[in-house]
């Protein structure tokens, strides 16, 4: 029982790393329409290469649970996660395109992450494995319109409206978006279900430069469905050019000791 | 001849009383061992008919519709297969109405979903229900314990009184299922516990919530459709033949459906009945073996004890035969008071065991058992048992008597005497 949960909360963090990965990133432009605003947006969600030292804190009830990970990414479609806190040592996570394997070092073995396990939720429904793996571009899922401008933290945003487009079925049905408009780094999310009933929300508490490009580098996510229930993502430390072999993201990567 | 035989008869029937307390106890270990297998058949076929039965009217009904390849997925509960059938109206169930033998038709969609009550989530199997159709189907509402029934439109939940207890629900709380849609997009929706239900079959208590069929096809994005057609039946016993004739008859009218009886739809459950039969006969092995030991034992003591007995039946006259002859009729006499005494005892048991059961709550709780079934376990009245009891008790117990009898009869008849 232990295990499943344990294991159930590794796939909570890998899910959440990929989605904060998406958020985290911004660069300075200048952008006029709610779409352009927005493709700057999913244009940053695409961050080429980088190597990320980071933490993640759940926090539950009073209850904190942290755990310490790196991370190599390649563009959305790419990525290899491994704990390394004393308790997760050694499990790791690949992402290749819409495919998820993950690796267990008390099975040693390689478990791939399909079917109805994908709609998973983590703790029940924080994030998903579906969630994770969606790497569509948020222009081509969602009608986004401006509804006004508003400071967050001391930035002052775009808010943008999205709505899942017809016959795109992303994983909400709308969301709502603070957009930095001087660093294009989403300040704050919140997400919908189909009902209109907001489950979730990402706030940036911090952002810092990495020479042209800005990047959040401290997000927590609310789950407003579960009291005192949140997860904040810290990034240490990152690199943007990291040493990537072909093997890097690969199967024989992911099952060594 | 038959004088000799009477004869035999009563020095037996001497002995059997002659020796009351020796009689007796043998007399009892066979009882005993016969009335436990019919105590145990009882409940085992009572557990079975009621297993079967909260089946049938709480989960599967007795014959499901659902859209093809549906049967085949159905344990992931996919909502990318669903029917046309949403009202009652829909031309396939107005064609499944069609045939006599049908005496209710209902639809549900059943999905996979998150109990949230702000706190904690708890994963459940949601189903969306017809309130006017259902109870044709279904006998759901016969258990509801606190609250009401749910009503057309209403964001209100049924759910399980153990479930409502686990997540600290009670009537008029509110809680969010969380679930998602047909086209795979996140969905959250507020609902008031409505009712609570308390029903013999232990999922529907512990694991499953209950909400208005167009609630559950809207929320779901699902209009109009529906994952299963429920269908009760006039009689058991017609299921598979209405299965087959359906599947034949629909297929034939151009639907492209899965049928399926409710015994397709609950393997698990069959598997451990059929685990069950194996069980019943191993036990009827250790019956056998309790009433041979008793005998084997009886016999044996009694022939130690009347070893000098034998010499003067020897001297008087009796061969070998008359004596194994004795011993046989003893213990035929021993197989048959404990027949009688077993059948007695077991007609009083399962008198109180059909009419008031068997509180299993108190015994194990709230463990689930493999069964569906939970609450009090009833007895069934199965005279066959009884008279295979009575007869395997008459038929053993000179079977097992007849080695120790030999040997007695065997015995020289000087040295017998000198038995001390």
């Amino acid at each position: 029982m232990w295990m499943k949960r344990n294991m159930y909360m590794k796939r909570f963090f890998i899910a959440t790393i990929f989605l904060v990965g998406a958020l985290a990133t911004g660069i300075p432009a200048q952008a006029v329409t709610p779409l352009e605003i927005m493709e700057k947006v999913d244009q940053q969600a695409y961050i080429g290469k980088a190597r990320f030292e980071a933490t993640l804190v759940m926090s539950s009830r009073g209850r904190d649970v942290v755990k310490e990970m790196v991370a190599v990414t390649e563009g959305s479609s790419r990525a290899f996660v491994e704990f390394t806190n004393a308790r997760d040592r050694g499990t790791k996570y690949l992402k290749i395109d819409k495919e998820l394997w993950m690796y267990f070092p008390d099975a040693e073995d390689i478990v791939k992450i399909s079917g109805h396990m994908l709609r998973q939720g983590m703790m029940g429904s924080d994030v998903s494995y579906e969630e994770a793996l969606e790497s569509n571009r948020l222009v081509d899922s969602y009608d986004i319109s401006l509804a006004g401008e508003e400071p967050v933290n001391g930035e002052q945003c775009y808010v943008l409206e999205l709505k899942a487009k017809p016959g795109k079925n992303p994983a909400y049905a709308t969301r709502k978006m603070w957009v930095s408009k001087e660093k294009y780094v989403s300040m704050k999310e919140q997400l919908f279900a189909q009902s209109g009933k907001m489950v979730k929300v990402a706030t940036t508490e911090e952002v810092r430069q990495f020479g042209g490009r800005y990047l959040a580098t401290k997000v927590v996510m609310d789950n407003l469905l579960k009291k005192d229930s949140k997860t904040v993502f810290i990034i240490k430390k990152i690199d943007f050019n990291p040493a990537i072999t072909p093997e890097t993201f690969s199967l024989k990567q992911l099952g060594k000791h | 001849m038959p004088r000799q035989i009477n004869y035999y008869v009563r020095l037996a029937l001497k002995n059997l009383a002659r020796h009351r307390r020796r009689t007796l106890l043998t007399v009892l270990a066979v009882a005993v061992g016969l009335w436990a297998f019919i105590v145990m058949d009882s409940l085992l076929a009572g557990v079975d008919r009621d297993s079967g039965r909260n089946v049938i009217d709480l989960e599967t009904s007795h014959v499901q519709v659902s859209a093809a390849g549906y049967f085949a997925h159905r344990d992931e509960l996919p909502l990318d297969k669903t029917l046309a059938a949403g009202t009652a109206d829909s031309k396939l169930i107005k064609m499944i109405r069609s045939d006599s033998r049908v005496s209710g038709v209902t639809s549900r969609i059943r999905f996979a979903a998150q109990l949230n009550n702000g706190t904690d989530e708890f994963p459940v199997v949601a189903v969306g229900l017809d309130p006017h159709r259902d109870p044709e189907v279904f006998t759901l509402t016969d258990y509801i314990v606190a609250g009401r029934k749910l009503q057309n439109g209403e964001y209100g939940a049924s759910l399980g009184k153990k479930l409502a207890e686990l997540m600290e629900l009670k009537i008029g709380d509110s809680f969010t299922l969380v679930m998602r849609t047909a086209a795979n997009t996140f969905q959250a929706i507020d609902l008031e516990v409505v009712g609570l239900v308390n029903s013999p079959h232990p999922m529907v208590n512990t694991g499953m919530v209950f909400l208005p069929l167009d609630v559950a096809a809207n929320v779901l994005g699902l209009d109009g459709r529906v994952t299963e057609i429920d269908l009760r039946l006039g009689g058991e016993e017609a299921v598979d033949r209405v299965t087959k004739d359906l599947r034949s008859s629909l297929k034939s009218s151009g639907f492209n459906v899965d049928v399926s009886s409710w015994k397709d739809l609950s393997g698990s459950f069959l598997a451990i009945s059929q685990g069950k039969r194996l069980y019943n006969g191993i036990f009827l092995g250790l019956v056998m073996v309790i009433a041979a030991v008793g005998i084997v034992n009886s016999v044996l003591l009694a022939t130690i004890e009347r070893t000098r007995e034998i010499g003067t039946l020897k001297a008087i006259g009796m061969n070998e035969g008359d004596i194994v002859r004795l011993f046989l009729l003893e213990s035929t006499g021993i197989g048959l008071l404990g027949g009688i005494v077993a059948v007695g005892l077991g007609i009083a048991t399962n008198l109180y065991l059909v009419n008031v059961g068997i509180d299993l709550t108190s015994m194990i709780g709230d463990m689930e058992v493999g069964y569906p079934i939970n609450g009090v376990i009833y007895g069934v009245w199965n005279w066959t048992t009884m008279v295979v009891a009575f007869l395997f008790g008459l038929a053993i117990c000179p079977l097992v008597g007849w080695w120790p009898s030999r040997n007695a009869a065997r015995k020289d008849p000087v040295e017998a005497l000198r038995h001390a």
